[in-house]
Order: C-alpha cells, then structure tokens, then sequence
C-alpha cells in the first residue's frame, strides 16, 4: 500500500525551474507564500519557499546571505560538499513536494538548489503565540500557576519538564482530512497498561472528520458512550493535574490550537478531585472532598427534595418551618414545581449569559442577575423566598465541583428529576436516582468502571475517594495499570 | 459465559434479595404465630438458609457449565426437563408478582392514596427492566452503591427506637411450649429459601471457592438483622404487632428527636423502595436468564420487555385486592414457596445424585 503511495507522490526534480512550476500551481492563490532565491557561493541557484508570519524571516536572510559566501569547488562532489554545509542548519533532506507542504504549514523554510532532487527544511518556524498564563478555569490558591496554552510544542514541554525520564512517551498522529491537527498521545511506559494505549490510538485512528478544532471534538469520537450526560475523559488545562494523570497510569491526549489536555480512563470519582487536594493538608483536604461529595448531591437534589416534600410530604417538615414556609407561599400563583423550574431556568439562562457576554457589559447582567434571583422577585410575588434559597444553595453547590464538565451534567440531571419529584413526590426522586446509578453502574471508560473504587469495590483504591490520604502511607495504583495494585509509594523517611 | 461479579457482590445481592420485603413484613405474621417468642422464629429458620445455599451449590457445581436450566435437561431428558424449567419459571413470576404487588400497595395506602397502583408498579419495572438489559455486573454494582445504605438506614431506624423499647415484653419465653416458635419459624423459612435463586448468577461469580463462605455470611447476617427487627418491635409493640400489616413501619413513627428530626417514615418508604427495586430485579434476571436459556434463544435480550408485561400482567391478576394476597402469604403461600424453592432442589438433588450412583 504504502509503496503505491510513494510513487504517485510526485518527487522533487533535480531541475529547479520544473520544481518551481510545480509549487507555484499547487501554491496558486495562496498569497501568504514567498519565494526567495538565492545564489549558493554565488553561483549555484537555489531557492526557498516558506509562508510570510511563519517564518524568522530575518533568521532566513542571515542564512541566505551566508551561503552567498559559501566556497565550491568546481569538482564534481560539489553537492556533496553543499549537502555538508547545508546540514550545519541543522536542517533536514525531504523527497517529496507532499512533504514540503506539512513541513512549510509548521512554519519552516525549504530550500531547493537546482542539481539536487531534494529539499533541505530549515526549522525556522515562529509565530505569533500565547504567552504561558494562569489556568482560567481552574484556579488553585497553592499550587502551580502554569497553565497549557494553545501551542502543543510548548504543551509538550511543561509535560517533559516535569517528568525527566526517557520512560514518557509522546506519540503523534494527525487527525483532519484538511486541518492535520497534530495530536499526541502521552503516557509512561511501564505505568501504562499497553492495552489502553493500543484501544486509544485505536479509537483516534478511526476518526474521518475534514477538521478538529478542539479536543472535544476528538472527545465525542472516543468516548465509550456518546449519549450519556456524563463526562468519560477529563479535559483539564493545568499541566500538574495531566502529569499527575500519568503518574497514575493514565494516558493523554493533546491536541494542538487548544490548552485543554484530555486525560483517560477516569472514573466519577476523578472528575470530584482537584489537584489542589494534594498539596493541602490531609486532614483539610479530606474535609474538602466530603464537602464536595455532599455538594454534589445537593446540586444534583435539593430542587427536586423541596418540591417533592412541599408537594407530597408535607409532614416531613418541622411544623414551625413548614409555618413560615406556607406563610411566604401564600401569594405566590404557581405550583412548587413550576415555581423551581421558572427558577433554575432562569438562573441556568443568567449563568450562561453571564459566560458568553462581553466583560464591559457583564456588569450589568449581575445587577439584573440579583433583581431576578433575589429580593426583588420576591416581593413582586413571582417567587417564595424559600425558593430563592434553594436556587442559590444549588447554583454554589454547581459551583464547588472542580470540573466545569462534571457541574454541567449535574445540572442537566436536575431537571429530569425535578419533574419526577413532580410528579410523584420523594418516589420519584428515589426512582430518578435510582435510574442515574442504573446507568453510571454500566458505564465505563476505556473500559475501566465508572464508579470504581466503589463498584466495583477495589480494595486499597478507595482510601483515595473516603479520604485524601497522607502522602506518607502506602498506597497502591489504580488497577487498570500495568502494575495494577502494586504499592506506589512506600512509607520513606516519615518517622 | 463470562465471570463478571465477585462474591461480596453475589453477597449483597442475595443479602438484599431476601432482607427487602421480609423486615417489614414478618414482625407481623410471626407475632400473629409465635407470640411472645416470636423473636427466636429467625434463628431455627436460618438451619433452612444454610441447607438452601449447601444445596444450590452442590448443584451448582453438579451441573453443566453450572447452569441449572442445563442440569434439568440433562438429568431428565429435553423435554421433561424443559418442561420443568418453564413450570419453575412460572412459580418465580408468581412469588415476584406477588411481591411486587405487595410494593404497590404498600406504596399506595401509606403514601400515595390518590395515585393508582399501576403508575407504582409500571414505575418500578421499567427501572428493573433497564438494569436486567444492562447484565448482572450493572445489577451488582448498582447494589453495591445502595445496599450498605440501606442496610445503614434500617439499623439507624432500630437504634433510634432503643429509648422506647421495653425488653420485659418478650418475658416469659416458651409460655406455649415449642410448637408456636416453630410455626413461625417455618414462615420465615419461606424467606430464607428464597435464597436457592442464586443457583443462576452462579456462574457469573469469579471466586468459586469463596461462595459457600459467602453464602453462610449472608443467611447469618440475614438472621441477625431480622432477630433485630423482631426483638425491636415486639419490644415496641409487644402483641400488638400483629395487627400492623407493616409493624416496622409503625414503629419508624415513633422516632422523634429534638423537635426537627422526625416523621421519618419516608426514610422506610425509600428503604423498602430500594430494598424491593433489588428483589424485583432479582427474580426479573433469574427468569430472564433462566426463560432464554430454557428456550436457547440467540438474542435473549428482545424477550425483556415481554417479561415485564407478563410480571405486570400478573401482579394484577393473581389476587383482586390486599386482602387476597395477605390471605395467601399467611396461610399456603409458606407452603408453596417452600416447597419451589426448599424441596423441589433438594428433590432434585436427590435425584441427580442417584442417578449419577447407577451409571458408575
């Protein structure tokens, strides 16, 4: 196959002119490419052809102006002694003209010189580019303040800085029938099961899409099941979080033009940690992610569980309580249910606003924001009192998960379940939480349990979910790896 | 057939299987039966247990590729054989119909007086037919994540009701002699053989060799928890259990702590929502299981939804109203159910050992 492949390639010539044709009518409309020539030791003809903004154009007349000087003999081994002077740059031999196009996109220069039947690529590639910031989705208040940008080279190297061992690996595929999105699939050899790298560059090799625009566009394709709301691969764009990923025997994907790495297998439990919890203290860490575990549970219910007991069970709240409740219901024209779902759709519309709009208008969205969702609504006797509450408990329980994905499907899942306690009170909230864990228990990603640790039950794993445990106590990997189970740190110098 | 579950998931499954309906339910009948010893009733019931699981083994590892359905065949010829099987799969839809109705109306008159039973019902098999088309790992797992809450659930009812229990009530014991304890007894037995189902996930299990370990954890942790529950509530209620068709329920009303925590019977309710969520499920997969492979289907997972349809169809049509279903669970239901599930395996087992003697 690739032998057939090779020959309809059409080869550069030794013939510059001829060469020359070819790149002008493959080139043809394209005004961003240039053409310089140049006399090799002032008499050979040559020229190079690069893409204006790509290239350190001033590096390349530098280069040129030093082979004008260049001395050859009149011998016969002159391309020889070209191709030796040439190498100095640092430069590599291409055959083809298809070649030339994927090196000219990166940004280098190629020089032909008539006589050879080759191109010599000069890695000169320079762009404008994002300087390395702050994360912006996930901050941390200690921890490292990096965060990927949107250059996979320097993508690639916050990721090596940090693991220094010939043992982690970065294999490249292009994905994209006319973009060629370079993407790398990262993992430690050794911690990695082969199995899983072989299943990823599986899955990214069945990919046929005329463009990848962003790692979520690779994510719908490899995910193991497309149709449900929850998250299978983490999307992060912090390197420390990716690292930590690899150290657990995790791969990762990163695609160029975007900072967010994705991170596989993962279970639920991954998407409830943040990489801060591993530089606090355990004990406030531990606090933290039961916090969390419970917010998760009060963004997922609480709507549902006031409109079911106010609709259904309404002697399951203290009487006092239930007073003041029914005391501010009094005026208000709409059922609970309608009244939660005019509420958290509202709310969901002001969030989403607040995200998309410009920040010079974003002021006004917050003054509007608290009129809607506040006292204002309140006394227009749209809405109880009580209810504003429970929005707001909600909206800063979404608020706590650490994961942007994780949050958004939780308050996708509200909505379904508010209409099921609806309808039929606390059953029908126990029946939809029924159904969530019905189809978590048979999710999986890239074959791994969603809800392992806990279901199944891997024992030693899930010290890491009750609690964050002390870096000190032995603790074992993940068991998808490689070594899966065998003890990852031992007990060191703590005394 | 591939190994999917462990044998702590096997466990939980089974542990829940029989738990679900029996905590609630058996204070009443075996106060009615045993008087004031009617909290000894689980212990002589759990001998039934044991014998059930020691039998279900044995079977299990008598049988071809440990399928029960096979073994029948195998022993008594195809067509006897299947014939048995399709008769036994009919008294498992009748044993879960009966309990799923029981769900219903439990549901119903305690909670929902104005919905009507089939919108309980439909609810809870739909759910039931979604985790029996995602195979025994998504029922095992899923009884992973909720099983140890609702075993915590119903213990922190009991410990709750400890500062209104009086424990002179079951004073003094054997006040009738022997005879009504083992009444009872039998009664819970009814429970305990429900057990002989996990003859089918058996193969599924990954541990062989811990099963059997596994199995007497689970009819002892099934006996304590309902000596707790019978001990609470006559301790409660004393004779006047019997007249609750739910005492545990009853029982949940009178915790009431520091004004705000109380009226916690809607904690009961999603205990034994979850509790019979399991059950059903169970018996839905068994027969599932057990209807495919009786009838060698290629794509046994068309025939799911047809068994849901026939498990509601019969709900409705085995009794016309609570009374009926009462009637029956109190007087032959025990005998019937112990005679599918107790001497129908033992029966079995006989047989295929026998025969297996006079071939060698």
């Amino acid at each position: 196959m690739e032998a057939n492949a090779e020959k309809a390639e059409p080869r550069i010539s030794k013939d510059l002119e001829q060469s020359r044709h070819h790149i002008e009518q493959s080139l043809k409309d394209c005004s961003d490419a240039a053409y310089l020539s140049c006399k090799l030791g002032g008499k050979v003809p040559g020229m190079f052809v690069y893409f204006n903004g790509l290239t350190d154009e001033e590096r390349l007349n530098e280069i040129r102006h030093s082979m004008f000087s260049w001395e050859f003999s009149e011998t016969e081994e002159w391309l020889e002694t070209m191709e030796q002077e040439v190498t100095s740059f640092s430069c590599t031999r291409i055959e083809t003209f298809q070649e030339m196009m994927s090196q000219l996109t990166l940004g280098n220069a190629v020089l032909f010189v008539d006589g050879s039947d080759g191109g010599y690529v000069f890695s000169l590639g320079d762009w404008r580019k994002r300087a390395i910031e702050d994360p912006v989705a996930e901050s941390v208040i200690r921890g490292p303040r990096e965060g990927f940008t949107e250059t996979l080279d320097d993508n690639m190297s916050m990721i090596r800085r940090r693991i220094r061992t010939p043992s982690l690996k970065m294999k490249g595929i292009e994905i994209g029938e006319y973009t060629k999105t370079r993407i790398i699939i990262g993992y430690v050899e050794g911690l990695a099961a082969p199995e899983l790298i072989a299943e990823i560059e599986h899955r990214l090799a069945a990919i046929e899409v005329d463009g990848i625009l962003e790692s979520g566009n690779i994510e719908e394709f490899i995910e193991d099941q497309p149709y449900s709301p929850f998250p299978q691969l983490i999307s992060t764009e912090r390197p420390d979080t990716v690292v930590a990923g690899l150290l657990e025997g995790r791969a990762v994907i990163l695609t160029d033009n975007t900072p967010f790495v994705l991170i596989a297998p993962i279970s639920i439990f991954s998407l409830l940690q943040s990489p801060e919890d591993y530089y606090q203290r355990f004990l406030i860490s531990t606090f933290i992610r039961w916090l969390r575990y419970l917010f998760f549970l009060v963004a997922l219910l609480v709507p549902s569980a006031y409109v079911a007991l106010l609709t259904y069970h309404q002697e399951m709240i203290p009487s006092a309580l239930l007073l003041s409740i029914a005391k501010s219901r009094e005026s208000i024209p709409f059922p609970a249910l309608v009244e939660a779902f005019i509420m958290e759709t509202m709310f969901e519309a002001l969030r989403e606003a607040g995200v998309r709009l410009p920040k010079q208008v974003g002021a006004a969205v917050s003054i509007v924001g608290a009129l809607v969702i506040g006292q204002a609504a309140t006394s227009a006797g749209l809405v109880s009192s009580p209810m504003v509450m429970v929005v707001a408990i909600t909206g800063i329980a979404s608020f706590l998960l650490p994961h942007y994905s994780v949050g958004i499907s939780i308050r996708l899942l509200r909505f379904p379940i508010m209409l099921l306690a609806g309808v039929l009170g606390l059953l029908g909230l126990l029946m939809g939480v029924i159904g969530i864990v019905i189809h978590l228990s048979g999710l999986r990603s890239f074959g791994v349990p969603y809800l392992s640790p806990l279901a199944p039950l891997m024992a030693g794993e899930w010290q890491d979910v009750v609690m964050r445990p002390p870096a000190w106590k032995p603790n074992r990997r993940p068991r998808f790896t490689r070594s899966g189970g065998s003890i990852r740190r031992t007990k060191g110098s703590k005394l | 057939m591939k190994k999917k579950i462990s044998s702590f998931q096997m466990f939980l499954l089974m542990f829940q299987m029989i738990l679900s309906s029996s905590v609630l339910l058996m204070p009443s009948i075996t106060t009615m039966l045993s008087g004031k010893d009617m909290w000894m009733t689980p212990i002589f019931s759990m001998l039934v247990g044991y014998l059930t699981v020691w039998v279900a083994f044995k079977l299990y590892k008598l049988a071809p590729h440990g399928s029960f359905v096979k073994l029948l065949e195998s022993s008594f010829g195809k067509v006897i054989g299947k014939g048995m099987n399709i008769l036994f799969i009919i008294f498992q839809v009748h044993i879960i119909a009966i309990a799923t109705r029981d769900y219903g109306e439990f549901i119903v008159t305690n909670f929902y007086l104005k919905t009507p039973v089939y919108i309980i019902i439909i609810s809870m098999l739909i759910l039931c037919a979604w985790v029996v088309s995602g195979g025994i790992e998504v029922l095992a797992r899923t009884g992973q994540v909720f099983i140890p809450i609702i075993t915590i659930c119903t213990l922190f009812i009991f410990i709750f009701l400890i500062p209104e229990l009086d424990p002179s009530t079951i004073f003094p014991m054997f006040e009738k002699g022997a005879a009504p304890v083992f009444k009872g007894s039998v009664v819970v037995a009814g429970w305990f053989c429900q057990i002989f189902l996990v003859i089918y996930i058996l193969p599924y299990v990954k541990q062989e060799n811990t099963i059997q370990k596994w199995g007497y954890i689970c009819v002892t942790g099934i006996g304590l928890l309902m000596l707790i529950a019978n001990i609470t509530v006559f301790m409660l209620m004393s004779e006047s259990a019997s007249f609750y068709n739910y005492p545990v329920f009853t029982a949940a009303r009178y915790i009431a702590y520091a004004e705000f925590f109380e009226h916690v019977e809607a904690i009961v309710m999603m205990v034994w929502v979850l509790g019979e969520f399991f059950k059903i499920s169970f018996y839905y997969f068994t027969i599932y299981l057990s209807l495919s492979e009786t009838l060698e289907l290629q794509k046994p997972v068309v025939i799911i939804l047809p068994i849901g349809l026939l498990l509601l169809l019969s709900t409705f049509w085995l009794a016309k109203d609570f009374q009926m279903i009462g009637d029956f669970i109190s007087k032959s239901g025990t005998l019937y159910i112990l005679t599918g599930f107790f001497i129908f395996p033992l029966v079995i087992y006989a047989l295929t050992v026998i025969k297996q003697r006079l071939k060698a």
